[in-house]
């Protein structure tokens, strides 16, 4: 596919850090975190703050290249794609939103210069049960947050009940914490709030128009680049594979079922990703759409790379295995699919559909 | 014909359903997932209430089934110390049978099957490890095998080598099965860490370095193995279709107990006609995946195995553990991958690679069935 200039320069830096800096940290990735070296160097590149302005110390990325960013990471280290999703569609975002607030401001300078992470209390809407959330009860900030992401975050943003954005610095404190199926280098748990007033700030308000629920719509492409790199780093891993590995004598992609099955991924995809970066930047249909479409194909494209791999690919030395745990968790992660299909239908076929 | 298991299986299923929900802790099992550590104490409790019973097939397929719905690594490892022995019963000689495969059912010694290698797997006859025979008429075995279940605690496996070069076009022909111990010197195992899923199984690398083989451990006949291990895949791939099977009713139990919990709290997802006609689609085929097995199994039992009705068995009820697990997962969202569902996503994968890939078994059911089109 053609991209234009600003994303193919995007494009050439992002593989350049991923091949040189992502790559030989994969495994450590997964074991123990993204190392705090890596996300330096992240923000030295201006990634943690590609979406903000250049006067808050962003690179002022335009969403294809954002796209092409996080696309270009996720087919080399999944987690590292979701961290820097995470810290500018759900983080910065909604925080460039209060512009000319200084808390706001300060927080976002903080995220993109790497010296202080955030993370968006979205976890609830998840859930398929909603029950949690924080609340205010006489001035305190309380509540239980089932699924947070990156707990060790500096700064939790969450919503007041009038439309205004919570910036909390403190009182919280981790709960539970889960089986790690996946984006294993980002931190996952539940946590409890109990936050005095002198910990958290709020921003806005009474003005209505942000929401949790939007900004996590107004993700939708970026999830949809992340899974698209998933699925590339997954199916490209087979190709190659196909083409080394003999068996009864000749190479895989001499197979018509792994051949059909290979080309026809590509396809999928390529065509798939002609979709995403055609996609109008503010079109909520096409932003669900796609996002819907593309972390369904990691889960089957991933599934292939395994299956391609053999015995091979159930072991992490092969590097295929976390693709096939991160396209899922990406899934669960990236906004509730029941949720998600119910609102596409509604934007396809008229209000009301897919209720029954 | 008759749908419903004669009663002594029932027994057993129940039996095995009890001893699985009261070992099998949720404890227990992300423990040896973790940790990648067989539970040798479960393997001990296991045998010793008679679930390692090779007289009685049919109690250790819904065993295994039942050990599978409540966790498939576990589940396993709590029958896989036996893996192999069809091999001696089948083929083995009084002296290898009283000498290896009678510590085993005593629950004493366990056994492996080792024929993958690095460079073939689904391809059999491409095995590289070799035996070539002294004059005293021992052999010599060198070269290695990778992917071995048992590989870093059995105490002897059972073996497929090289033993002379096939005649063009013949492939399958000079190979030959023998028993290795793990104490014969010049034989190592390594374990291999890392694995998706099934993590509480032990995985090894062997390596053989001029390992001394008596003549009495050949099996069988030389240069017939190729028969042999056909004839055990027969076998093990019902067990394993049990398995999957065991995972994708495990996977609908909670998808069942997840919807209950979310009805009691009101949501609407739990009713909606997605809801139910996941419940329906993944339930239709787990029953058309149990109907397959059980089909092969009264085949196999009755000592007149049918290649086909096996391999449809294992390559269907393979491919509906994985889609039960990820449509369960897909509708579960993070309420499911902060479960032990995400487990069971993990280790059903597995079903569709070992004891013959989904591919392979497809290829023996289109090979097979224009053989009996031809009418041979
Ligand atoms: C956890 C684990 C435990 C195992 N335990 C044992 C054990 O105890 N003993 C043992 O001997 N082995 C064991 N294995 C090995 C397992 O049986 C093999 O991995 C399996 O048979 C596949 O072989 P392979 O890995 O070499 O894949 P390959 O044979 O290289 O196949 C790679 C892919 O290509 C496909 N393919 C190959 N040929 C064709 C074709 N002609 N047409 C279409 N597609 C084709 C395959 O289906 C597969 O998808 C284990 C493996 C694992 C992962």
């Amino acid at each position: 596919m053609r991209m234009d200039e600003e994303t193919e320069l995007v494009l050439n830096f992002a593989r350049e850090f991923a091949e040189k800096d992502v790559a030989p940290a994969a495994a450590l990735i997964e074991e123990s975190g993204i190392p705090g070296e890596l996300l330096a160097k992240a923000a030295e590149r201006g990634y943690l703050g590609a979406v903000a302005p250049e006067d808050l110390g962003g690179a002022s990325l335009g969403p294809a290249p954002y796209m092409a960013l996080l696309e270009t990471l996720a087919s080399s280290s999944p987690s590292v794609a979701f961290y820097i999703m995470l810290q500018n569609s759900l983080v910065i975002s909604p925080l460039l939103g209060f512009r000319g607030s200084e808390e706001a401001e300060a927080a976002v300078r903080s995220v993109a210069d790497g010296t202080g992470s955030g993370t968006l209390l979205f976890g609830e809407l998840l859930s398929n049960a909603r029950a949690g959330g924080l609340k205010l009860a006489g001035g305190h900030l309380v509540g239980s947050c089932r699924y947070v992401v990156h707990p060790s975050a500096a700064f939790f943003i969450s919503e007041s009940q009038d439309g205004g954005l919570l910036l909390v610095r403190g009182g919280g404190s981790r709960k539970d914490s889960y089986p790690r199926l996946g984006m294993r280098g980002v931190g996952f748990c539940s946590m409890e709030f109990e936050t005095p007033p002198a910990h958290y700030t709020r921003i806005g308000g009474r003005k209505g128009g942000w929401s949790i629920a939007s900004t996590l719509n107004s993700a939708s492409r970026a999830i949809a680049a992340t899974a698209l790199g998933i699925a590339e780093g997954a199916l490209s891993r087979a190709v190659r594979y196909a083409a080394e590995r003999k068996t009864f004598g000749s190479e895989l992609r001499k197979y018509q079922p792994v051949a059909h099955a290979l080309s026809m991924m590509q396809a999928e995809l390529e065509s798939m990703k002609a979709y995403l970066y055609g996609s109008a930047a503010g079109d909520a249909r096409e932003g669900l759409a796609a996002k819907l479409l593309l972390t369904d194909a990691a889960v089957r494209a991933s599934r292939l790379s395994m299956q391609v791999h053999g015995g091979n690919g159930y072991f992490s030395d092969y590097g295929v295995e976390k693709y096939y745990r991160d396209a899922m968790a990406l899934e669960a992660l990236g906004g509730n699919r029941n949720d998600d299909l119910k609102l596409l239908s509604g934007l396809m076929l008229g209000e009301g559909s897919a209720s029954i | 014909m008759d749908f419903d298991l004669p009663e002594d299986v029932v027994a057993m299923k129940k039996k095995a359903a009890e001893f699985a929900a009261r070992e099998f802790t949720a404890a227990a099992a992300a423990e040896h997932d973790e940790g990648e550590k067989y539970p040798d104490e479960i393997r001990r409790k296991a045998f010793r209430e008679g679930f390692l019973d090779m007289g009685n097939p049919w109690g250790m397929l819904v065993a295994m089934e039942e050990f599978c719905r409540v966790d498939p690594g576990l589940g396993l490892s709590a029958i896989v110390p036996a893996f192999g022995s069809e091999i001696l019963m089948l083929f083995g000689s009084d002296f290898q049978k009283k000498k290896y495969l009678e510590p085993v059912m005593h629950g004493e010694k366990m056994s492996g099957f080792a024929v993958t290698d690095s460079g073939a797997g689904s391809d059999v006859a491409g095995i590289s490890a070799a035996l070539t025979r002294n004059e005293d008429g021992s052999y010599l075995l060198n070269g290695q095998k990778i992917f071995i279940t048992n590989g870093g605690i059995a105490d002897h496996f059972y073996l497929l080598a090289r033993s002379s070069p096939p005649p063009p076009e013949k492939r399958h022909r000079g190979l030959t099965m023998v028993v290795v111990e793990s104490a014969m010197e010049g034989f190592r195992a390594t374990q291999l860490k890392g694995k998706l899923g099934m993590r509480a199984t032990n995985t090894a690398e062997l390596t053989f370095s001029n390992v001394r083989i008596p003549a009495e451990n050949v099996i069988g006949e030389e240069g017939k193995a190729f028969y042999y291990v056909m004839t055990f895949f027969n076998i093990s791939r019902i067990y394993v279709a049990a398995q999957a099977l065991g995972i994708a009713q495990g996977a609908l139990d909670r998808l069942t107990s997840y919807l209950a919990a979310l009805r009691a709290s009101g949501s609407a997802a739990a009713d909606g006609e997605a809801a139910q006609f996941l419940v329906a689609e993944v339930a239709s085929r787990i029953d058309a995946a149990r109907l397959l097995t059980y089909r092969a199994a009264s085949y196999l039992f009755k000592f007149t195995p049918d290649p086909v009705a096996t391999s449809m068995a294992k390559y269907y009820a393979a491919e509906t553990a994985t889609y039960a697990v990820t449509r369960i997962l897909e509708f579960m969202g993070a309420d499911g991958v902060t479960t032990d569902m995400e487990r069971f996503y993990r280790d059903a994968k597995i079903m569709e690679i070992w004891e013959g890939t989904s591919e392979v078994e497809k290829l023996i059911v289109a090979r097979m069935l224009k053989e009996k089109g031809e009418g041979k």
